[in-house]
């Protein structure tokens, strides 16, 4: 007998250096989750006995897809013979003697193993091994002919033994780890040809295996595992990352109940990681002097469970080399998650270059500083992701960093619905470290979301359109402008075109009482009505197509029902004003930004009755909500200008 | 019915608030009312809305009452009705600092509208015509007696709307110190050195000019003292 869970490599923490271990279906398949595609290794394992065997321990190789991890193990090293005398001897004619021999070989040939990661707390695995015990023993024969006589012959066993055991492993933080494993669970043996080659199988007594890792800093662990049968195995871990790789160092030390001391053995072991490959240097130092040669009582008391680590084992020295081969990019940046901030109205595209509407909570996976690019493609918005902006992260931290909206200027989106926002992070290649989906409101593009300020976006859409309509108004009017001092050309322009546009238009109560949908000046026009933004939208962009500077006033007194008009700027000057009204109360100085006053009027576009009355009544709106109400300073009032 | 609901509403402001009566007339006296460009003589009885500008003629006066307020406007003044109000120096500090914000000049943009228009006029080609500083006085005049009817805060108000409106009337320092000692007097220190420290750039008398130097003085010394 011997302890099930003994690594060649000594035992490490799997989440230090996962690539440490390779005997992993002897321990916990379950636990190996370090391989991110594809693994190469070989070990070469030298015993110090008398033979001074060296072999080629194993061969074996990793591949991952997803969450699926296998592995496939060929160990041509792993065996171990015992060759005995039966205690009978022949002595032949010549004065000689021969003594007759016995000879067990153990051999472990090729182990498959699989896990599953459920989460990333999460795995489960099996194992499944292939073992063949070789049993000779010389007997002797008598044969009878014409001549009685005696010959020896070998008697040949050869018996498969196949077996399985199941693994789990769960983390509850990233200090603490706990594996479960069975020994032994199922097996599945052929029949030895000979009944007295029974006493010498491989034991195949059922077990279990538990034990836990833990990682009070980042680069330290300590390891226990408890065997049912009363072994133990501890251990220490120690890693140090530099610049070109990291280095780590174990010391394991096992209590094998069959093995004299109490601790039989220690495992010192090395190991350096890179990029492409792993070199881990171990050694096996037994505790007591193991001897060449054993009594046939001791072999067939106990038995033989662990091909590898058992009474007859001696001190050992190996190499293991693992080649990593990545087709995949190696994630370096994850999303924990993703916040979706605010619906997509398509009509404010601007407004998404300096505002983010989502928001991702990520961590940098290495110990360097990295410069990471989200990118976003919004379903029925855009055609591919769009990298926008860019955040340096530094190591293993966690950061929220902001999303942007690439919305093209032309787009077209008639119907409101729910769509998906595919958000990407970009770290070095053209490979995304990691992506996720949300699911996010695309609006149409007459939806607004209720912010005043946000109204330039539909003046500005159609300019050109209100350009023509303007012009029309203007070159209709020509005499008239002809005559009117220059001076007061913004004032007149503005008059006219009001006087114009208003009296065929019709005021229309946006039925949702909401604040969700504006027409653009072209539907305005075309609809002949609307409500008060969109019928200050369309003054607005009216006079701001021909240059005449315009401003919204946002009045937010009353919650439930806000309101808007405009402000124009005259360009006259304050000594000026009274070329336009002899009241100023009508009027509002604004510095522009040279430090300038200029005169500007506010004007009533709900009115829908003529210039002068829809200035009178902006006018007393002004006055009464933006200064006697102090509104401007209270924030009840603000002044958005469109340019 | 929206439109209804919210002018309704909007009027409504101006509706419920004070209502402002002329309570005695004597000489001439006009009004601009509603926004109305042609000014109304007025008589005694008239009610007046907030936003209506009463003018009082040379030798004239008119007395106009709201609630508990009475005030009386003497020759040559002119007054906004809403400005006749009583203001506490929290309601005069948070209207000074409503100034602020009306005198900030607007942000640089650079995302200019591309229209092909010609915009606005060259700062050269303005033609300034005759600048209308005579109604600018009376505005001060009558910020003047609505600090003398005991509404110093309204007055301060008045005052700097109309510097606003009226930029030429900044120049007549009499009228700067009188509003800048109501500043001082009602120990808003740090206003009061900013608007002493502007009159100091006027054109002042020998009087005058001690005068502010006096206050500047003692206003320093004051906050030293704090």
């Amino acid at each position: 007998m011997a302890q099930n869970s003994f690594d060649i490599n000594g035992y490490w923490a799997n989440d230090l250096i996962p690539n440490a271990r390779i005997n992993s279906l002897e321990l916990n398949q379950s636990s190996f989750t370090g391989v991110r595609d594809w693994l190469f290794s070989i070990t070469y394992s030298s015993e110090f006995s008398n033979k001074s065997n060296s072999f080629l321990h194993q061969i074996s190789t990793y591949k991952k897809f997803n969450y699926h991890l296998f592995h496939l193990r060929y160990t041509p090293g792993l065996q171990k013979e015992f060759l005995f005398s039966t205690g009978q001897t022949i002595f032949l004619s010549d004065s000689n003697s021969q003594s007759l021999k016995a000879d067990y070989v153990y051999k472990e040939l090729f182990g498959f193993g699989y896990s599953y990661s459920f989460n990333e707390k999460f795995n489960a695995g099996f194992s499944l091994r292939f073992f063949n015990q070789d049993f000779t023993q010389e007997v002797i024969k008598p044969v009878f002919s014409d001549t009685n006589y005696l010959m020896i012959e070998t008697e040949k066993d050869d018996i498969d033994l196949w077996k399985a055991d199941l693994s789990f492993a769960y983390r509850f933080n990233n200090n603490l780890s706990i594996y479960l494993s069975s020994i032994n669970l199922l097996s599945s043996e052929s029949k030895p040809l000979y009944d007295y080659n029974r006493n010498y199988l491989l034991n195949k007594e059922r077990g279990l295996s538990v034990g836990f890792s833990l990682e009070p800093f980042n680069s330290t662990a300590f390891n226990f595992n408890y065997e049912s049968d009363k072994s133990f195995s501890a251990s220490f871990n120690r890693i140090l990352k530099l610049s070109f790789g990291t280095f780590g160092f174990s010391l394991s030390a096992y209590h094998d109940k069959y093995q004299n001391p109490f601790i039989n053995c220690l495992a010192p072991s090395i190991f350096y990681s890179s990029g492409l490959f792993d070199i881990v240097l171990s050694g096996i130092k037994y505790s007591e002097e193991r001897k060449q040669v054993s009594s046939f009582d001791k072999f067939s008391e106990n038995g033989i469970k662990n091909i590898l680590h058992n009474q007859f084992s001696f001190d050992r020295v190996n190499l293991t080399v693992n080649f990593k081969l990545n087709t995949k990019i190696e994630q370096r940046i994850k999303i924990i998650d993703v916040e979706i901030r605010k619906d997509i109205f398509p009509a404010l595209n601007e407004e998404y270059l300096d505002e983010p509407f989502a928001s991702a909570k990520v961590v940098n996976l290495t110990d360097k500083i990295l410069t990471v690019k989200p990118a976003v493609k919004i379903i029925g918005l855009n055609k591919e992701a769009i990298q926008i902006g860019s955040y340096q992260i530094a190591a293993y931290d966690t950061v929220e960093i902001p999303i942007y909206a690439f919305i093209p200027e032309y787009s077209e989106i008639s119907k409101t619905e729910l769509s998906y926002a595919e958000i990407f992070i970009y770290s070095a290649s053209e490979q995304a470290d990691d992506q996720t989906q949300k699911p996010v409101l695309l609006n149409n593009m007459n939806s607004w979301d209720g912010q005043v300020k946000n109204l330039r976006y539909f003046i500005k859409r159609d300019l050109s359109n209100s350009q023509n309509y303007s012009r029309q108004i203007i070159s209709s009017h020509k005499s008239e402008l002809d005559t009117i001092p220059i001076a007061l050309s913004d004032f007149y322009r503005a008059k006219l075109i009001f006087n114009s546009f208003i009296k065929d238009l019709t005021y229309i109560s946006d039925p949702r009482i909401k604040w969700d949908f504006v027409q653009y000046p072209s539907e305005t026009l075309k609809l002949k009505g609307g409500d008060c933004d969109d019928l200050s939208v369309l003054y607005s962009a009216l006079l701001e197509s021909i240059g005449i500077e315009t401003a919204l006033v946002d009045y937010r007194s009353r919650n439930d029902i806000r309101h808007v008009n405009v402000l124009v700027n005259t360009k006259l000057s304050p000594q000026q004003a009274f070329l336009i009204t002899e009241n100023d109360t009508k009027y509002f100085i604004r510095k522009n930004q040279f430090g300038i006053d200029e005169v500007w009027i506010a004007i009533e576009t709900t009115s829908l009755t003529d210039f002068d009355t829809a200035w009178n009544l902006g006018s007393d709106i002004f006055n009464d909500e933006a200064l006697n109400k102090i509104g401007l300073l209270n924030g009840n009032v603000q002044i958005i200008d469109v340019n | 019915m929206k439109k209804i609901f919210i002018l309704s509403l909007l009027f409504s402001v101006v509706t419920f608030s004070q209502t402002y009566k002329v309570a005695k007339v004597s000489g001439t006296v006009r009004a601009l009312t509603n926004g109305s460009e042609k000014w109304i003589e007025i008589k005694s009885g008239t009610e007046l809305s907030a936003n209506s500008i009463i003018s009082v003629e040379k030798n004239s006066s008119v007395k106009i009452s709201s609630g508990n307020i009475e005030v009386t406007l003497k020759e040559l003044s002119a007054v906004t009705i809403s400005s006749i109000k009583k203001m506490s120096t929290e309601d005069l500090l948070l209207a000074l600092a409503m100034e602020n914000i009306l005198n900030a000049p607007k942000k640089p943009n650079d995302n200019k509208s591309q229209s092909t228009a010609v915009y606005g006029k060259n700062e050269m080609e303005r033609n300034p015509l005759i600048a209308n500083t005579e109604f600018g006085i009376r505005r001060l005049n009558g910020a003047m007696q609505l600090a003398e009817n005991g509404l110093k805060e309204s007055a301060i108000i008045s005052a700097k709307e109309v510097y606003r409106k009226y930029p030429d009337t900044k120049s007549l320092a009499s009228y700067r110190i009188f509003f800048a000692d109501i500043l001082f007097d009602k120990k808003l220190f740090e206003e009061a050195l900013d608007e002493y420290n502007d009159i100091l750039k006027l054109q002042l008398s020998n009087e005058q000019k001690e005068k502010v130097t006096n206050k500047i003085d003692e206003i320093k010394r004051r906050i030293s003292i704090k």
